[in-house]
């Protein structure tokens, strides 16, 4: 089996375990776990994988990082309106 | 074994091409294609059967089940959005996305040509008197190292 065949079986294992956990909970939590998951993927195969594959990986890490501001501000907007 | 027989993408299992090469008796893969005029169709059976193809495919499919459970969550179910009917659609795309994008390597006869291969695999085939295959490839910086395998 391929490294990045390897990888998205990985990523593809802990989205689904993610969605198991939090079955009743919102969806900020899940998206933030997921993008955890795929950060520390990213960091522990950095020396095994190749360049195509890391500016690929770092493709979803931007996507999920606008996805966790976005998170993050509506957070913070909600915790001032109050 | 005098004429051995060579299938450079055994490690994708492509049996019913083995089955063929063994049957007409051509050496190389391109060989019986040419030979036997079926390259196109040869070509496109074979691409098919590639994982990163395969790949390519299911992330499809799974993109399209996923834009349409969103697009129902939202738009056509007459009660609330639920939440892990989102969740199922995003988990859905992302997994799709991931296979779409992650799984791109492509087997040995994209990345080099059979013929230069085959050269090669034939000496070293015939030294060890049995049949080779390569099973897989990896790359250590600039380096391609391949897995052979001999027998079978």
């Amino acid at each position: 089996m391929l490294i990045s065949e390897k990888i998205t079986l990985v990523i593809a294992l802990w989205i689904l375990l993610i969605l198991l956990i939090t079955n009743d909970t919102d969806l900020e939590l899940f998206f933030v776990l997921i993008f955890i998951g795929v950060l520390i993927i990213r960091a522990l195969t950095d020396v095994f994988i190749t360049t195509t594959l890391k500016h690929r990986m770092n493709l979803f890490i931007y996507l999920f990082i606008v996805v966790f501001m976005v998170i993050v501000g509506n957070k913070i907007i909600t915790i001032l309106a109050v | 074994m005098k004429n051995p027989l060579f299938f450079f993408d055994v490690k994708n299992t492509k049996i019913s091409s083995v089955f063929l090469l063994k049957k007409e008796k051509y050496k190389t893969f391109d060989q019986y294609a040419h030979q036997t005029g079926r390259t196109t169709k040869v070509k496109q059976h074979t691409r098919v059967h590639q994982p990163y193809i395969r790949a390519k495919l299911f992330g499809g499919v799974l993109i399209a089940i996923g834009g349409a459970l969103l697009s129902f969550t939202f738009f056509l179910s007459p009660n609330p959005p639920d939440p892990f009917h989102i969740k199922l659609a995003f988990t859905a795309l992302l997994i799709g996305a991931f296979m779409m994008l992650l799984i791109t390597e492509q087997p040995t006869c994209g990345q080099y040509p059979c013929s230069a291969w085959s050269a090669v695999l034939t000496a070293i085939t015939q030294a060890a008197q049995e049949k080779i295959w390569v099973q897989e490839t990896s790359r250590v910086g600039n380096k391609t190292i391949f897995h052979l395998k001999i027998g079978g």
